[in-house]
């Protein structure tokens, strides 16, 4: 027992001969809560954004720092900032689409690599500069005050809508390591007549780089629906014909089962959608021989959109679908043929895709 | 002394010696080695751990504990807690306290080390049970990872050809470092055991370390294994849930007690030899040890040499789970049966 | 020759003043009445004074025999004893016999409930200064032949403490282990429990209690039904329940009486509350000042506001507070209850509201603070209470140094400690460890009682498992 006592004194007498050497008061600590990374390679900039309080207001400042690298800029805003930036609870890093042309892991190593770092944050590719998107006093006219806590909610709702693919950081970086599925990040431009950033699509990676193509927000749903990765609700409104007249009609996603035949030179990306009528103002959807009609037409609308994304997907050279993951672990004939990315773009790739009505909302 | 255990006690302690510390690290050397084969390799090595196991019990009578064995044990066994410590300490240094000087967090594992060892034998028996509800949680968040868990990447698998095989065989044998403590631990319980236990026992251990295996290589594309060297506190740390961010430090911390109780078994072990041996005064004879455990440890403690602590171990392994019990319980053997034919 | 031995005797009790001697005839006889004034019943001794007159008289053969009075040979030894006892004594020098008769009066209590130990539901009564009274409430309860009192003398006074179990439950070797205990004390006047449960303990530098303290006779009995012994002095109403474990601590009578799943409920919210009012203070020193990225953003952002306007390390702050509920707690049980409540007023409200208004502490951890009082209060047992509070401190400041890694080592000692503890020779957590699946659900469920074809004991005496 006495041994005990002497284990005990000692543990508690050791932090009187030292102090603490990793403490790190939160009170010192400044918040980052967006990040954007601009410039190209050797001469990278970083902005950061951050909330301050000042007589328990909050006052979003932004201060920005170049650097060979995101690390070094990183470490060069510590000259001109009051207290420690700590982007451990960073929510949003912004990159811009010159930037991503490059080696994007480059940018990305240092958050990767600190255990500290928050790796639930939003990545998104943004065009042009970025200082619009910081908030503060140089951002778009637009955007208010919180533009961390707008572009979060923002890109999580555009996400929940799945007009976009939605990576967070770990994801960004396993997918640019992952060599049978590319990445694919949402694209965002300030919109003319709002001054808001706003989504213009989704950006496609070929690698580790942006290829500069990208797919538009109705093609960015298809692309949701061929991963099978969409956010609570996906919703796409089509014009069909009824007789003579063309009526809208809105769908939802209920669920939708894949199916794919990869053969050696062909392969066959078959879905079974099931959806419910979200929208149909022409009356009863249940009337005789209209189910099927509506079924079908809607078969061709999905099909040939999701062609398209399909289409334009392999004139990038970039398999955002994850085809490759398949070939990879099942085809080795087909996947050692070459670099996946060239492979993919010439292979035959067609959809098949069968929709069904499931429920029709409320209302017949 | 008298030390007495229940088999569920023993079988605890084994599980707990051979999970500890090696559990979030062993794979990132494995998958490196072999790739996707890793996991069938595994699969395939665990089915062996029955019958080593098995071979143990069926002769630990004629494994006798005499001072030259136990010393051999006893400085392996002091090696494994130095380098376990120390890779404790590097993976805490890297993961959560960068500025804290190295020897400070070695003291006070020391000092935790010392009180257990000089506490009544039950109490390393029985340390283990406090961290059965942590391993639940740990695998319970862990199966949290189990929708962004990538099937393909376990395939395609058999592209690794026979050298590449043989050289994996070193890595895969981290798992089963500590077999050999069912020799010491053992005579501890009385009664003849079951196979029924055995297998539910090496069942248990060949899943847990599959599990270990299996949902770092699904979540982890191959080449990021050439970065990522603690797999499993990184998927903890991508796992988001609400009310908390960074689940890893919790789970680091978890390991790290898990890992401290190991080192404690491990110390228990020790000091039964000690009580094997007649020893008089244990308790100081460990105070002395501590002075050399410190100072190896922190010598060991950077990323280098603990990797080359690890290049090691299969080969220690070898020697003290393989060799040395088969000559130790054959020559026993030989003896007894020469006592029982001379008249 | 009266007048002489008159002195001799007063001699023998050092003059006290409120030593009175008398001469009496009793049946013919010359006698001596001695006594203490402040010990007797006056009418009742000359009640019985007279009963044995009368026998005397008679020339009944046991004449001074009566369930309040025997008839020794005289000693001087005797004699200052059974007057030190409280009992009128007839010496008669002529036949050199001894009559003592009992008519104790002391002021008592009557057998109220307990203030620290109240309950919702169930019996309203509780343990005395008189161990006669005491051992009654309990015979009152279980009305059976094999409740056993054991009465173990002190030197240098004639107090007793006395040990009771139930011969049926109680373990042998467990009660071989008291009795030499018991036998071992060195000779010392004991005023208090405490200094008993020091003799008696296993490890006496531990924070934690290896005797449960209790002055209701319901939980002696349930107690002593589970096979345990229990120890009380003579004059003092707590008893000390032995062997026990530390969940025992976290039952109260309440359980019993209450709904199986509401009793089942609160029991293992009491369990979670060690655990809160051990590490709640430390976890947030930790976060606050070691892991801050661990809190979720709205958190951070709304606790960075708070933190701008306290000058302290976490720390401090903690310490403030937690000495100042300490204070608050400890005046207002040493002062009457009115100005206690009074204190508590003030302290809780006005100080509270004004040392967070005043940039000292943070409203966060007034939260804390308050909510780890509270967690240490719910605790049924005094003394483990006191435990869970010091044990607090110790962990703040492994937090303030190393964050998370000292709480877990601080977590791990305590484990290492638990284990290494003992009551009586009884692993102190049992049955979580050594694991008892049958009784492990007792912990934390309270399990109906429809069938109790057997009384479930706490500890297990099974061979081949280590202790």
């Amino acid at each position: 027992m006495k041994r005990m006592l002497i284990a005990v004194w000692l543990l508690l007498a050791l932090p009187l001969l030292s102090g603490c050497w990793d403490e790190l008061y939160f009170k010192d600590l400044q918040i980052v809560t967006l990040i954007g990374i601009g410039g190209g390679e050797d001469d990278v900039t970083v902005h950061f954004s951050y909330p301050m309080y000042t007589d328990s207001e909050i006052e979003y400042m932004t201060s920005e720092a170049s650097g060979r690298s995101f690390s070094d800029a990183r470490n060069n805003v510590n000259m001109r900032v009051s207290n420690v930036l700590d982007i451990s609870q960073l929510q949003v890093l912004l990159i811009s689409d010159e930037s991503a042309k490059g080696q994007l892991y480059d940018h990305l190593d240092n958050l990767f690599r600190t255990p500290k770092n928050r790796l639930a944050a939003h990545v998104a590719l943004v065009q042009e500069e970025i200082e619009p998107y910081m908030g503060g006093e140089e951002g778009a006219p637009g955007l208010p005050k919180n533009a961390p806590d707008y572009l979060n909610k923002m890109l999580a709702t555009v996400k929940e809508y799945s007009l976009t693919s939605d990576y967070n950081l770990q994801e960004t970086c396993m997918l640019l390591f992952d060599e049978g599925k590319d990445l694919s990040l949402p694209l965002l431009h300030i919109a003319g007549e709002s001054g808001l950033p706003e989504l213009k699509g989704t950006a496609l990676f070929r690698g580790q780089s942006y290829t500069g193509e990208y797919l538009d927000p109705n093609e960015g749903k298809m692309l949701n629906l061929l991963t099978d990765e969409s956010g609570k609700f996906l919703r796409e409104t089509y014009m069909v014909k009824l007789g003579d007249e063309s009526v809208p009609v809105t769908i939802e996603l209920i669920g939708a089962r894949k199916n794919w035949d990869i053969g050696d030179s062909a392969i066959r990306l078959r879905y079974k959608i099931r959806v419910e009528i979200d929208e149909f103002p022409q009356g009863p959807v249940m009337k005789k021989d209209r189910i099927h009609e509506l079924e079908r037409q809607l078969t061709d609308a999905v099909e040939a959109d999701m062609e398209k994304t399909v289409d334009k997907l392999q004139k990038a050279g970039s398999d955002a679908i994850g085809v490759g993951r398949r070939v990879r672990a099942f085809h080795p004939r087909l996947w050692k043929k070459g670099d996946w990315h060239d492979t993919f773009s010439e292979l035959d790739i067609r959809v098949e895709a069968e929709v069904r009505i499931d429920r029709t909302g409320i209302l017949d | 002394m008298k030390v007495r255990m229940a088999p569920v006690q023993m079988f605890l302690m084994l599980f707990i010696v051979q999970t500890g510390t090696v559990f979030i690290s062993f794979q990132t050397r494995m998958i490196e080695v072999l790739g996707r084969d890793a996991w069938w390799v595994l699969v395939a090595l665990g089915l062996l751990y029955f019958p080593h196991i098995w071979l143990f019990e069926r002769f630990h009578h004629s494994f006798s504990w005499t001072p030259v064995v136990s010393i051999l044990y006893g400085l392996y066994w002091f090696y494994t807690m130095v380098s376990f410590t120390s890779y404790t300490v590097y993976t805490l240094n890297v993961w959560a306290f960068p500025k804290t000087p190295l020897v400070v967090v070695i003291v006070m594992i020391t000092i935790l080390l010392y009180a257990a060892s000089v506490s009544k034998p039950s109490t390393a028996v029985n340390l283990g049970v406090i961290m059965m509800p942590l391993i639940i949680i740990f695998i319970v968040f862990l199966l949290f990872s189990v929708k962004s868990l990538v099937w393909t990447n376990l395939f395609p698998v058999g592209e690794s050809d026979l050298k590449t095989l043989l050289k994996g065989m070193g890595p895969s044998q981290m798992p089963f470092i500590g077999i050999e403590l069912y020799l010491l631990l053992r005579p501890f319980t009385k009664g003849k055991l079951t196979n029924r236990s055995l297998i539910v026992y090496s069942g248990l251990w060949h899943l847990f370390f599959l599990f270990m295996l299996v949902v770092p290589l699904a979540f982890f594309s191959l080449k990021e294994f050439e970065i990522v060297n603690h797999p499993i506190i990184y998927i903890l740390k991508s796992q988001y849930v609400t009310f908390v961010e960074r689940l890893d430090l919790i789970f680091i911390y978890i390991w790290m007690a898990w890992s401290i109780v190991t080192l404690c078994i491990y110390g228990f072990a020790i000091m039964r030899l000690m009580d094997l041996n007649h020893i008089k005064k244990p308790p100081r004879l460990a105070a002395f040890l501590c002075v050399p455990f410190v100072a190896i440890a922190l010598f060991l403690a950077v990323k280098e040499r603990i990797t080359i602590a690890a290049i090691l171990f299969p080969y220690f392994h070898l020697l003290f789970a393989f060799i040395l019990p088969l000559i130790v319980i054959f020559f026993n053997r030989r003896k007894q049966r020469k006592e029982e034919t001379r008249p | 020759m009266n007048a002489h031995n008159v002195q001799t005797i007063k001699n023998l009790f050092m003059n006290s003043s409120d030593f009175v001697i008398k001469e009496v005839e009793v049946a013919g006889e010359k006698a001596l009445l001695c006594f203490y004034l402040s010990l007797i019943d006056a009418s009742e001794a000359d009640r019985q004074l007279a009963l044995i007159g009368a026998g005397a008289q008679n020339k009944i053969e046991s004449w001074g025999g009566s369930t309040s009075s025997t008839v020794y040979p005289f000693s001087k030894e005797g004699l200052l004893k059974e007057v030190c006892t409280g009992n009128v004594v007839v010496v008669f020098p002529d036949s050199n016999l001894l009559v003592s008769i009992s008519a104790l009066s002391v002021p008592e209590r009557s057998p109220e409930e307990p203030k620290n130990e109240e309950v919702v539901r169930g019996a309203h009564n509780g343990f005395v200064e008189n161990f006669n009274r005491n051992i009654g409430l309990l015979r009152k309860k279980m009305q059976r032949p094999d409740l056993v009192v054991r009465s173990y003398q002190q030197e240098n006074s004639n107090s007793q403490i006395n040990l009771v179990y139930l011969d049926k439950a109680a373990p042998p070797e467990v009660v071989a282990e008291v009795d030499l205990r018991l036998q071992n004390i060195p000779f010392r006047e004991f005023y208090s429990t405490g200094q008993l449960e020091d003799y008696l303990e296993d490890t006496i530098f531990s924070p934690f209690p290896q005797f449960l303290n209790t002055e209701r006779p319901d939980r002696v009995v349930y107690n002593l039904l589970e096979g345990k012994v229990v120890l009380f002095s003579d004059s003092s109403p707590t008893a000390l329940i032995a062997p026990v474990n530390f969940f025992a601590f976290y039952e109260s009578p309440d359980d019993f009486n209450s709904r199986v799943v509401v009793g089942s409920f609160y029991r293992m919210v009491r369990l979670m509350a060690f655990f809160v009012a051990i590490l709640l203070p430390a976890f947030y020193i930790s976060v606050v000042s070691f892991h801050s990225e661990i809190l979720p953003l709205d958190l951070s952002k709304h606790l960075m506001d708070l933190l701008k306007e306290v000058p302290y390390r976490p720390l401090v702050e903690a310490l403030i507070l937690e000495l100042f509920i300490e204070l608050i707690r400890e005046a207002s049980v040493r002062l009457p209850q009115r100005i206690g409540q009074t204190v508590g007023i003030v302290g809780g409200i006005v100080i509270g509201d004004a040392i967070v208004s005043s940039g000292l502490v943070t409203n966060l951890m007034v939260i804390v603070v308050a909510m780890t009082a509270i967690a240490s209060f719910v605790v049924p047992s005094a003394e483990m209470n006191m435990a869970v509070r010091i044990l607090r401190f110790p962990f703040m400041i492994l937090a303030a140094s190393f964050g998370f890694l000292g709480m877990v080592f601080g977590t791990l000692l305590l484990f290492i400690h638990l284990l290494n503890l003992s009551s009586l020779k009884q692993p102190y957590l049992t049955p979580v460890i050594p694991f008892d699946p049958s009784r492990f659900k007792d912990i934390f469920f309270r399990v109906p009682f429809f069938r109790p074809d057997r009384q479930q004991p706490t500890f297990q005496f099974r061979k081949g498992r280590d202790k």
